[in-house]
């Protein structure tokens, strides 16, 4: 099985419409996970139907018992992450602070803390109107742990694909270098980087191909919005050289981006033939990877 | 000596996980004395990071010699091979019985960790 | 004062908003402006620094005296995030699972647990004419971008009168430690489906969190009213429009200071200052 994921750094690149539109490619040779689980879109334009949702729940808070706590105050003092403080005479934890590190439970000499549960968010296995298989998920509302939802997300795509004989995994990856990009990393067969030529998209692509090369993942590139700043564009194709990655298409600054999502459809679906050829060439160059693998 | 299986539940019949870390269990069998136990490793399935050292812990704390898995991160296999347990994989890994037997017949290969 | 230039959606203008809010403050009043997107930090690309100061953020990790240890495996039961595991005659740490709560250090019944560092990236603080600019930088590699964030913020400069957080986009737990503590946030949100759709996530979360903000529309183009309508609906003061123009773009695209090569868009950043000061009079503890 072949996991494709899709990353930018930088957000704002194109890349959910890159995904959505490959993913439509691909059919139904591959499962389609949204794993930008704190921001996730892709199900406005695969209007999917929730055919199974799922309860997420992951890490643990903290909670005081007031009847046996007798305010000695070494919770608060121990706690590394200051999410304890008196409020009203009564020492309380605060959730969005707490790390969920037990350190107060195991040090209160009245047993007087216990740890709880979260529930971080649900996730879905759904349908998605091309008939493809598509998980996805939304973090509750301000929830931590989003790197532990995409874990989950990509697992249960991973095992659909496995159980189903589907080919492919096609992953619309989270923003960042961070603890959610990692997470979306473990396993990868490619990643395929969407960019644009702006200063800030050229910083941004050096270091997540940095991330890329510290866990050993190959990868290709697309450059978005080539010709808002062609000299920068440049820049971004000589950096993929020396760093031995293929930039697969240079796609120009284009409103068919912006018009497809007004109408709700993905860049594979519009009237525009050239965006449409861009998108079917890297599809192919990710199968011909794929076949290599 | 003590071999645990990376299992989908607790039993002989049961399916073979062919993952190590987020594997639903371990089904461990005694050579010597055909008793078996079954280490319940599912709250480390969703977990982001972390689930591949928690279930080596499990393992070495059960006094596990032998690891019979599909594939090991590089975690916990840092942690096996510091603790010194051998582990060994095959092609098509399908029941716990069937594994079994295959080990017992020295039908399975090292997995390099 | 303290103001948070945060999003939801990536891309949508938090770097462009922020850089050149606290380029326009900075003539009137001292600013500090820290960039707290630490993935990604990208304000530094828009301003000539002087006198650049950087130093490395470590946080703890436990280090085991294997004379004291006696193997007991408290250490390993404690930790909620496995990043110690006890053998019968070894210990192993993890340092990129560790959350450096201190739990092993604290529960070892022999004290054989002392602290040690792993380094989790930078703080840069360096000058722009009158600004300060303060920017974390995650390392390569660390799943640390909270703690980072944490940190960075900490570098406290006191002495300002205006401090910008520009912050890491999504909504999770890096977004909620920067705006957790300020007086005031600004969304920044782009008029497409995908970022109606997360900045109502943004909204969610601040109501939730109980704090007071404002949205600017960026990329505003005169046909389209998709957030004007949202924020009416919701009761959200939208702050101000910032047009859709190629020359914009392409002016950010090159590492441009718009409100330093476009007159018309330092009067508009100059007009949204004063009217954020209008709006958090009484709100800020200054």
């Amino acid at each position: 099985m072949n996991e494709i994921v899709i990353m930018s750094g930088k957000g704002g690149t194109g890349k959910t419409s890159i995904a959505a539109a490959l993913g439509v490619l691909a059919g139904t040779g591959a499962v389609v996970a949204d794993c930008d689980v704190d921001a996730a879109n892709l199900h406005l334009l695969y209007e999917p139907e929730n055919r199974e949702a799922n309860e997420f729940w992951s890490g643990k808070t903290a909670v005081i018992d007031h009847e046996s706590c007798v305010e000695c105050g070494i919770c608060e003092e121990k706690c590394r992450f200051d999410a304890i403080h008196e409020q009203d005479g009564h020492l309380v934890v605060n959730g969005v602070d707490c790390e969920g590190c037990s350190v107060c439970h195991h040090l209160c000499p009245e047993k007087a803390i216990v740890m709880i549960d979260n529930r971080a968010g649900h996730w879905y296995v759904s349908k998605s109107r091309f008939g493809s298989w598509f998980v996805h998920a939304k973090l509750g509302i301000g929830q931590e742990n989003s790197g532990k939802l995409v874990s989950k997300v990509k697992q249960e795509a991973k095992q659909l694909a496995e159980k189903e004989g589907v080919p492919y995994v096609i992953i619309d990856g989270p923003p960042g270098i961070g603890c959610p990009a990692i997470a979306s990393l473990s396993g990868a067969s490619h990643v395929l980087i969407v960019t644009e030529a702006t200063r800030s998209g050229l910083h941004d692509v050096e270091r997540l191909v940095s991330l890329l090369e510290f866990f050993k993942v190959n990868a290709s590139c697309i450059v978005n919005k080539f010709d808002i700043d062609p000299g920068v564009g440049g820049e971004i194709v000589r950096f993929c050289q020396k760093r031995q990655i293929e930039v697969v298409s240079q796609i120009p600054y284009d409103r068919v981006f912006y018009e497809a999502l007004r109408a709700e459809k993905t860049l594979v679906e519009t009237n525009d033939a050239e965006i449409k050829t861009k998108v079917e060439e890297v599809w192919n160059h990710l199968q011909k990877i794929g076949g290599a693998a | 000596m003590r071999i645990a299986i990376s299992a989908c539940a607790d039993g002989w019949k049961e399916r073979v996980d062919d993952r190590f870390g987020r594997a639903e269990g371990f089904f461990v069998c005694d050579t010597d004395t055909n008793e078996t136990t079954y280490i319940d490793n599912h709250e480390n399935v969703d977990v982001a990071h972390g689930a591949g050292t928690s279930a080596a812990q499990s393992i070495v704390n059960a006094g596990v010699r032998v690891v019979i898995t599909g594939r090991v991160g590089p975690k916990a296999g840092s942690v096996l091979r510091a603790a010194g347990v051998r582990v060994m994989t095959g092609d098509d890994l399908t029941t716990v019985e069937e594994v079994y037997q295959r080990f017992r017949d020295g039908e399975l290969y090292e997995l390099s960790v | 004062m303290k103001i948070a230039v945060a999003s939801g959606k990536g891309g949508t203008g938090k770097t462009f908003v922020s850089t050149n809010l606290a380029n326009v403050a900075s003539k009137a009043v001292r600013v500090a402006l820290y960039d707290l997107d630490v993935d990604e930090p990208n304000c530094h690309l828009f301003f000539n620094r002087d006198h650049e100061a950087v130093e490395t953020v470590k946080t703890m990790i436990p280090v085991v005296d294997g004379e004291k240890c006696l193997h007991c495996g408290t250490c390993s039961d404690v930790c909620e995030f496995h990043a110690i595991v006890s053998l019968p005659t070894d210990v192993l740490v993890f340092p990129e699972l560790c959350h450096s709560c201190y739990g092993c250090l604290e529960m070892c019944p022999e004290e054989a647990i002392t602290e040690g560092f792993k380094d989790i990236g930078t703080i840069t603080v360096s000058e722009h004419r009158s600004m300060t600019l303060v920017t974390g930088k995650l390392r390569i590699g660390q799943p640390a971008t909270t703690a980072l964030v944490r940190a960075t913020k900490d570098e406290a400069d006191t002495n300002v009168d205006v401090t910008f957080y520009d912050s890491p986009p999504g909504t999770s737990c890096p977004v909620i430690e920067v705006v957790k503590d300020v007086d005031y946030v600004i969304l920044v949100g782009e008029p497409t489906r995908f970022g109606l759709h997360d900045l109502d996530l943004m909204v969610q979360t601040l109501k939730q969190l109980d704090r007071h903000f404002g949205v600017i529309i960026n990329k505003a183009a005169e046909q389209n009213h998709l957030l004007e309508d949202y924020c009416r609906e919701q009761e959200i003061d939208v702050i101000v429009r910032i047009p859709e123009r190629s020359d914009i773009a392409v002016a950010y695209a090159r590492g441009e200071l718009v409100t330093e090569t476009m007159p018309e868009l330092e009067e508009l950043f100059g007009r949204t200052f004063k009217r954020l000061r209008q709006i958090t009079v009484g709100s800020a503890h200054e």
